[in-house]
């Protein structure tokens, strides 16, 4: 199992992040900080999803409660994309019959 | 080649500090940013201008060499130099071809600055090249759309698709939907300053079929039933798509009418041994062209049915 989280301080590191970041982030529930013994470390399923949340704070400087939000409305946005993509095709079976 | 105005880009004046340009840069990306625009090509494109003009005037020294030399600031030094040697030339020369000035320092013509390079260098310095920056950037994506057939959406089979002359297998499942997306993690264009690669996403267009219509996992399809057999009941074939079923045909079959046969229709997507239903439609038939003897019969029964 170890060779599938990261340790936290590593995560600061490469990706040049406070650790108060990382904290807020894992206190909204956005990511999964696991604390094992004196350690504590970020699961790699956890990095694709932290790296887009480290993007948007550097490039947009969107603190973690802002990115609390944006992520919930970007879910939202794509379960609405999914519902137009299957009202078009249910359109287009009418359409054909 | 067209003169891309960094300042102009980020909205900021010549003498904007560098806070200024922070904000600027964070203002219009919150706008622009490809997470934000998913599948928006025209985001996607100002957001690379935009970092791109971000990286070059956040910086001091580039910043420093854009406003002197332009867009090629990159190549400032090496045009400094050619700009040198051209002057030698030119002092050798005497006065046999006379002066002539292709360049001056401060406000230039970028135009003339970029034809100058062309002819000192050749095309390659003029070229917007990738750039090189201490921050890395994941590459970008790559859209692909990958068109089946009803009958091939099926099944869970493999294709080999080819991207830039690389082979890439890929399984699909059974069950995809017609506008569904798959992403391929690392299959995009090479990420920046060591970055990881973008990846590649396949939509899938999966084409009608003559025969069977499919909505979420049921598949529809007609068929054709004989009066007497819509009128006393019997027993008919009905096609699936991956073969045969009989099917029983109740006693007053109605036209239109529709049977619903469990599990025959599509498989339900990365759900093993799950499947749709398939509805058939009931197109009763009425004969056309009644012998004597029928025609008699029909006649019988009209005025059995009139008592």
């Amino acid at each position: 199992m170890n060779e599938k989280r990261i340790l936290y301080s590593e995560c600061i590191r490469i990706y040049e992040v406070e650790g108060s970041f990382l904290d807020s982030l894992g206190e909204l529930g956005l990511i999964r900080l696991l604390d094992s013994g004196d350690s504590r470390f970020v699961e790699y399923d956890e990095l694709e999803e932290l790296e887009q949340f480290v993007r948007w704070h550097n490039e947009m400087d969107i603190n973690a409660e802002g990115i609390e939000a944006l992520y919930h409305m970007l879910v939202r946005v794509k379960l609405l994309q999914d519902e137009i993509d299957s009202l078009r095709n249910e359109l287009q079976f009418y359409r054909s019959m | 080649m067209a003169y891309i105005d960094y300042y102009n880009i980020l909205g900021v004046s010549k003498n904007a500090s560098a806070d200024d340009i922070k904000k600027a840069y964070r203002q219009k990306a919150r706008k622009l940013h490809p997470d934000l625009n998913p599948n928006d090509k025209e985001a996607h494109r100002k957001f690379q201008q935009l970092n791109e003009a971000n990286e070059v005037l956040s910086d001091p020294e580039k910043r420093a060499k854009y406003d002197k030399y332009g867009e090629n600031w990159k190549h400032g030094e090496e045009y400094e130099k050619a700009q040198q040697q051209y002057q030698q030339q030119q002092h050798q020369w005497g006065g046999q071809q006379g002066e002539q000035t292709f360049y001056t320092e401060g406000d230039f013509s970028d135009t003339d600055f970029s034809e100058f390079f062309h002819s000192m260098f050749g095309g390659g310095f003029t070229q917007r090249e990738t750039r090189r920056t201490n921050r890395k950037y994941k590459g970008g994506d790559y859209q692909a759309e990958l068109r089946l057939s009803l009958r091939q959406a099926m099944y869970t089979h493999q294709q080999t698709l080819n991207l830039d002359g690389k082979n890439i297998r890929i399984t699909i499942p059974a069950g995809v939907t017609d506008g569904q997306k798959i992403k391929l993690a690392g299959y995009g264009q090479p990420g920046v300053n060591g970055g990881p690669n973008g990846d590649l996403y396949i939509t899938f267009v999966i084409e009608d079929d003559p025969e069977f219509k499919r909505l979420g996992n049921d598949l529809y399809t007609s068929v054709h039933v004989g009066l007497y057999t819509a009128v006393l009941g019997g027993e008919m074939t009905v096609n699936t798509l991956d073969g045969q079923v009989k099917m029983k045909v109740k006693p007053g079959t109605q036209p239109e009418a529709k049977v619903r046969l469990k599990g025959k229709g599509f498989p339900v997507y990365k759900k093993d041994d799950q499947f749709g239903d398939l509805i058939v439609t009931m197109k009763v038939e009425v004969p056309k062209n009644l012998s004597s003897k029928e025609q008699e019969l029909f006649v019988e029964l009209s005025k059995l049915n009139q008592r």
